[in-house]
């Protein structure tokens, strides 16, 4: 309870730790065009200083505030990677439900109090989520978890945002309108993730799909438990992914983990066409016989048909090697503009096809060693290729269909687990062949 | 008048009988037990709302109103329990002179939080629930042991020292 009273929570006093950060940016940049002007300017010290007050700043929010600028953040490479786990850190500082809050919750929620719904309920909460506490709760012999979101976190998704938004135009240089589908984009996510009902719907189709997987296993929810603001689970025993990664010294149990991962998520986006957007080691825990539990289907991310085919055509090469070809599905998928000059059609596709090369690199192959340093050097490479490109500091530059966003964070989260389990995995790339050419004309 | 009077008293014994039925609220710190009672009060008016709206329309209207009268001495018999209770555990601490007007302090935060929620338009007046949280700490933290009562106790302590002449 004594952690809400330092955290700054009304409008204005969000507002002004994002004014205080503005102006101490202006002040870096300040004494950057200074240095330049005698000659001693250091750009990599600029951005590290500049990450440092921005993150300063940003893990003093919390719930929603904190996820979008999190995500904004790490996932647009604003702040540089490291910053992502630091992020996970300030929100497991989060506020805490005090146990007269929980009672109110209940009764307003369910009509009822938790000890005539559980058998059992322990009033403190055994974890902190980003936008709710779990607590444990026993019924009819079943140990369940009960997830309880914070009062008021929908309400605050857009004041949230908009004060998110402007420091962010004007670190990335870029326009207002250029950003709006992909803050658009968040927002609905966010939205859809301050709905449990709409997680439990999530969680019982990647239940359902986890019947494909022996080492997967997805915690049964209860309907007549749950409701827009509580959801109770099945509750899952286990380590968690961090703990594992950090302690299993057997390498081919660190694959059975990572295959069993990779197979899962193939199977969600490829038969589902929804899969898990939040792929961090904070929502998966490894379980005693070697499995992989996956909890918390909040974000959820779903592709159509159109966004799909064109999207992973891109693994055949009949598409990538084709000039014409790819254009068009560049230009469906709004890597290339109608608009661009013939320079422009040049540089992204160039970038573009650099991007492309290099990501489905472990799709294509065999069999794929995410321990290989020498991949995550390309990546890191790249990525700073990319961030020091002076022809991609313009203001059109920021590209990409919105649907890609989340599926481009999946992909990301899912290749930063398994390079940390330095495991060798197998991607199903026989999923490409199914794309018929006719379906992206 | 009368009988708006009545409706309010029974809504404070209504809400204290709940309390004191609760399993869990004798568990509580004072802290949390001033909580759980507002948050039962809030329950119980919520059907009422639309009437409480028509007779208090205006924030003043909550400090001067006559309807809460009886109301007032019903809250004031569990806020002076509470504030012994906070006493004993060291959630509060006793100061010279203001110490007569805690109670009241109580009723602010109470009023606060009554106008809070009859303008509170959000689903199920969630943010209602955030503000009594804070609401609720505020009085707690002002009324906690503080750097105040160090400063008040470092003060006569010099003072006697002088006085007695000690430190000369």
């Amino acid at each position: 309870m004594e952690s809400q009273s330092s955290i700054p929570t009304g409008k204005v006093a969000r507002a002004s730790k994002f004014f205080k950060a503005g102006v101490k940016m202006g002040g870096n940049y300040a004494a950057h065009y200074a240095k330049k002007v005698v000659g001693r300017a250091d750009r990599e010290d600029l951005d590290r200083k500049n990450a440092d007050e921005i993150f300063n700043v940003l893990s003093q929010l919390k719930g929603t505030a904190l996820k979008i600028a999190q995500m904004l953040s790490v996932d647009t490479g604003v702040l540089p990677k490291a910053y992502a786990e630091k992020f996970a850190s300030a929100q497991n500082n989060a506020m805490k439900l005090s146990g007269p809050l929980v009672m109110n919750t209940f009764r307003k929620y369910t009509g009822k109090t938790p000890q005539e719904i559980y058998d059992q309920f322990d009033t403190e909460a055994v974890a902190a989520a980003s936008i709710g506490q779990v607590h444990l709760a026993y019924k009819d012999g079943k140990k369940l978890a009960v997830k309880i979101q914070y009062p008021g976190v929908a309400d605050s998704i857009h004041s949230d945002i908009n004060m998110v938004k402007p420091l962010f135009l004007r670190f990335m240089g870029v326009s207002e309108e250029s950003v709006e589908q992909y803050v658009d984009e968040i927002v609905d996510r966010l939205i859809e993730e301050t709905d449990y009902v709409k997680e439990l719907a999530n969680g019982v189709e990647a239940l359902e799909v986890s019947l494909n997987h022996p080492r997967i296993v997805v915690p049964k929810y209860y309907p007549e438990l749950s409701n827009h603001r509580i959801l109770t689970m099945d509750w899952l025993e286990g380590q968690s992914l961090n703990e594992f990664i950090k302690n299993e010294t057997n390498q081919e149990k660190r694959d059975l983990i990572a295959q069993a991962l990779v197979d899962f998520f193939q199977d969600q986006v490829h038969s589902k066409r929804r899969f898990h957007a939040d792929l961090h080691p904070g929502n998966f825990l490894i379980t005693d016989d070697l499995k992989l539990g996956v909890i918390d289907f909040g974000c959820s991310k779903s592709i159509d048909e159109d966004f799909y085919n064109h999207y992973f055509s891109l693994i055949k090469d009949d598409v990538l090697n084709d000039p014409i070809q790819r254009k068009k599905v560049f230009l469906n998928l709004d890597f290339l503009r109608e608009t661009d000059t013939a320079e422009e059609v040049q540089l992204f596709t160039d970038v573009t096809m650099k991007i492309i090369e290099l990501v489905s690199r472990p799709l294509r192959s065999e069999s794929f060693n995410f321990g290989d340093e020498q991949y995550n050097d390309d990546l890191q490479k790249l990525g700073l290729e990319i961030n020091s490109n002076e022809d991609l500091k313009t203001s059109n530059a920021m590209r990409g269909s919105q649907h890609s966003l989340f599926l481009h964070r999946a992909f990301i989260g899912l290749f930063g687990i398994l390079y940390n389990l330095k495991s060798t995995v197998k991607f199903d790339n026989t999923f490409g062949r199914k794309i018929q050419l006719e379906s992206i004309m | 008048m009368e009988l708006e009077r009545n409706i309010w008293k029974n809504y404070a014994e209504l809400t204290l009988e709940q309390c004191v039925e609760d399993e869990a609220f004798g568990e509580y710190i004072a802290r949390e037990k001033m909580l759980a009672y507002i948050f039962a009060l809030l329950n119980n008016i919520a059907d009422d709302e639309a009437k409480i709206q028509s007779q208090l329309p205006t924030r003043i209207a909550w400090w001067n109103n006559k309807i809460l009268k009886d109301f007032k001495l019903e809250y004031f018999s569990f806020v002076k329990v509470l504030i012994e209770e906070g006493q004993d555990r060291g959630e509060i601490q006793k100061r010279p002179f203001i110490f007569n007007i805690y109670p009241e302090l109580f009723w602010g935060t109470l009023l606060s939080v009554l106008s809070f929620w009859a303008n509170d338009t959000s689903e199920y007046k969630e943010q209602t629930d955030i503000a009594v949280e804070k609401w609720v700490n505020l009085l707690f933290d002002t009324l906690a042991p503080n750097a105040i009562d160090s400063a008040l106790d470092l003060a006569q302590f010099i003072i006697k020292q002088n006085f007695n002449g000690i430190t000369k």
